[in-house]
């Protein structure tokens, strides 16, 4: 038992250590209007993204913290540095990353992604992007995939017709006008109508200063029948002052488009990981995303379809993991705002260690939205006496034209599967590695290869030391 | 064991206007209690204690309501009783102990009007409790069913149904917690909304850290009958252990076509089928309805249908 729990801690050194590296510049901790400025001013933004800004500071100033959902304490606002830019001049060749960053992503498996011919690579290493490519015959396509910064510059009409406009206005949530005020760095992505990018984009970020909040943003826009695969994974060092995660990512579907959005986050147990990410979907989208929440001390993350045009599609998967100390309060929210628009939520739960591991969801059928049909499924492991599982699905039906259904089932780990498997010959802790990867396997047989991999080896390593 | 206050929030807002809801009527009244029972009034006034001691009860004992009350009700040890709550009250608080062993059946049945109804119950060793509650129209009500399964192997079982038209507006809840070990609950609401009218049902099953073998259920299915009927829907679940059998499942649809063309492939008008099927869509949570509850339901199905 004591060995087990001693091989989590040496496991989770991986990804929670901090590098020792130089920070060029690292804003004062505490948000000002001074520094909202400071920032738009660095990144030499134009009239209209500082306006905005400053607009949605001011909102986050006089709104109140959320009433709901998990407890908030222990994040002190005032304590957070918004702004850190790492001593990185933005490259395109492996060799001319600087060797610490490049030691933290050879920990993160980032080159064997790419050694295996995965073109577009993007990582966020604190607040800019630090390594950047795309294959040439996608570039002359006319498919964009930028640093989100640099994108306001090139890209100003796209991106201020789509930039939180909307899909995510700055007044959404307390944390968006945060966001707002302070986002930095991020992707953008634009594909030109009918193309189909045929190999998922990728972007890995992770957060390393102490006390740097992240507050990426990503624009996804797939205009008139095409489509994308979007992949992103995250995982931050461990440190002692509590750390913020405020991101937002914004999806466009345009008309017939398909974007899938897959996600593993995995912050270091201390980050309060608070984000927001939604998709418009134009007439006969599809928009699919696939999330996996593993890290992160308090969770609060659903993601959001909003169906406004007549025949599109919403696929959600989520799988969610609480370990001992953190609260994953997660699920997935669609608004039917459409005729004949259909979606799918497909939810998985562990709790284990006494945490706590909670589905919030929303299924809104307007009276706009007859032969409507949604299902949602939600399923909860327990794996010891001590662990919490909660269910709040909300569903909102205003027209009689639907077929709306709900079913969640919460339950422990079979007791007759585990004997099974160790009459086989495996441990008890093989076994309910076993179990739980079976009880997972929904949602990861649709992540990448790689993917699928890392998030197995996630769950493995948190469910060592379960047995005792 | 202690209960804390449930930490969900609901995240939406109440969809009606507070405004729009008439006063409940401010007539207090004791209600007449008939059946073999004693019955002494509560200090404060405002209500009555039901002591319903150990015997053959064949006849259903009938609670009649002439207006706001509160009604303490203590059923003894090994007893098999039915209740049934009738006539009106503005607003109404019932408290129900279900003594080691008993087996008691309640049922409140309803039609029209405005309402405030509180109805707790707490059940003991192996005891039994079978709520239903019906609502045939309302103007506004407001009800809410909670359990306490404080006994060992003690189980509960709810029904409830609403039918709404034109105007109505209902807010049910109901709520169980699994304070004992291998206590059992089993909810089901069905409900019909016609016309402008709404519903939110909102269920909440909730099994605390250290009880063991508990199996709970929870189902709401709405059927919406036109196009401006509206309902929230809120199955929660609290889970706190992981020695659990719990699930829980809600659905909105319409009529459906399938049946609907079945009936009137055996000769029936579609008016005839719609009501056929709603008929079948509430027959299993009016198992505990007398034949005069069903009757004026099947009118009421038949005026709105």
């Amino acid at each position: 038992m004591t060995a087990a729990v001693k091989k989590i801690d040496v496991s989770r050194r991986l990804y929670d250590q901090a590098d020792e590296r130089p920070v060029k510049y690292a804003a004062p901790a505490g948000l000002t209007r001074e520094l909202v400025m400071e920032i738009s001013r660095t990144k030499n933004e134009p009239e209209w993204m500082l306006e905005k800004r400053l607009k949605a500071f001011d909102l986050f100033i006089k709104t109140p913290m959320p009433s709901w959902g998990p407890p908030l304490d222990g994040l002190d606002l005032d304590r957070i540095i918004y702004f850190v830019r790492p001593d990185a001049v933005e490259s395109r060749k492996w060799e001319d990353v600087p060797p610490e960053i490049r030691r933290t992503f050879d920990r993160l498996g980032i080159p064997e992604a790419e050694a295996k011919v995965l073109s577009g690579v993007g990582a966020q290493y604190d607040s800019e992007i630090v390594y950047h490519n795309l294959k040439k015959e996608w570039e002359d396509k006319g498919v964009i995939f930028e640093n989100m910064d640099v994108a306001v510059q090139k890209y100003p009409e796209l991106v201020k017709k789509h930039f939180m406009t909307d899909c995510i206005p700055i007044h959404d949530h307390k944390f968006i006008m945060l966001h707002a005020a302070v986002w930095s760095g991020g992707t953008f992505i634009y594909v030109p109508p009918g193309v189909k990018v045929g190999f998922p984009l990728q972007a890995y970020f992770r957060m390393n200063a102490e006390r740097g909040g992240q507050f990426e943003h990503t624009l996804i826009i797939v205009d008139q029948g095409a489509s994308v695969e979007y992949i992103e994974g995250c995982s931050a060092p461990r440190f002692n002052a509590s750390a913020l995660h405020a991101g937002c990512v914004e999806l466009h579907v345009k008309e017939g488009a398909k974007i899938t959005y897959s996600s593993i986050e995995n912050w270091s147990k201390n980050t309060f990981n608070l984000n927001t990410k939604r998709a418009v979907v134009d007439k006969d989208g599809t928009v699919v995303w696939l999330n996996g929440n593993m890290g992160s001390g308090r969770t609060m993350l659903y993601p959001c379809s909003v169906l406004r045009g007549a025949g599109a599609k919403s696929d959600s998967l989520g799988v969610a993991f609480a370990g001992p100390g953190q609260i994953q309060d997660t699920g997935a929210k669609v608004i039917h705002a459409a005729p004949h628009t259909s979606s799918t939520i497909r939810a998985k739960s562990i709790s284990r260690g006494g945490g706590v591991s909670t589905y919030r969801g929303l299924v809104r059928v307007t009276r706009a939205a007859a032969g409507t049909s949604s299902s949602v499924h939600c399923d909860a492991l327990i794996i010891d006496g001590k662990s919490v599982s909660n269910t709040y699905p909300f569903s909102r039906v205003d027209t009689d034209d639907v077929n709306v259904v709900h079913e969640a089932t919460v339950g422990k780990i079979g007791e007759e599967e585990i004997f099974y498997l160790m009459s086989r010959g495996l441990t008890q802790e093989q076994a309910m590695k076993t179990v739980v990867s079976g009880f997972i396997d929904p949602v990861v047989k649709r992540l990448p290869l790689e993917y699928a991999v890392e998030l197995n080896k996630l769950i493995e390593l948190e469910m060592e030391g379960a047995v005792g | 064991m202690k209960t804390k206050e449930s930490s969900y929030n609901y995240g939406l807002n109440i969809f009606f206007n507070p405004k729009e809801v008439p006063e409940p009527s401010a007539v207090f009244a004791l209600p007449e209690v008939i059946g073999a029972v004693h019955m002494t009034p509560l200090p404060e006034g405002d209500g009555v204690l039901v002591h319903i001691p150990k015997a053959d009860y064949e006849d259903t004992v009938r609670i009649r309501l002439n207006g706001s009350c509160r009604i303490v009700i203590a059923v003894e040890a090994g007893t098999t009783v039915t209740l049934l709550e009738e006539g009106r009250a503005g607003s109404l608080s019932i408290d129900l102990d279900v003594a080691a062993g008993a087996d008691v059946r309640y049922i409140a049945l309803r039609s029209g009007g405005v309402e405030f109804a509180r109805r707790r119950a707490a059940v003991a060793t192996d005891a039994k409790l079978a709520w239903t509650t019906a609502h045939i129209g309302a103007k506004f009500a407001y009800g809410r069913t909670s359990t306490r399964l404080t006994g060992r192997g003690s189980s509960v079982r709810e029904r409830a149904m609403y039918l709404g038209a034109d105007g109505d507006c209902f807010d049910l809840h109901s709520e169980v917690v699994h304070e004992a070990d291998a206590s059992v609950s089993d909810l089901l609401t069905r409900g019909a909304l016609a016309g402008r009218s709404k519903a939110i049902v909102r269920g909440l099953v909730r099994i605390p850290e250290g009880t063991r073998a508990c199996i709970g259920k929870q189902k709401e299915d709405t059927l919406l009958l036109g196009p401006d009927a509206e309902v929230d829907a809120v199955p929660m679940l609290e889970i706190g252990t992981d020695d659990v059998r719990c699930g829980h499942s809600a659905s909105t649809s319409q009529l459906d076509d399938e049946s609907l063309f079945y009936l009137m492939s055996r000769g029936l008008d579609r008016r005839a089928a719609g009501q056929a099927v709603v008929e079948g869509f509430f027959a299993p949570v009016l198992e505990d309805c007398g034949e005069a509850f069903r009757a004026s339901l099947g009118l009421k199905i038949a005026r709105i249908v």
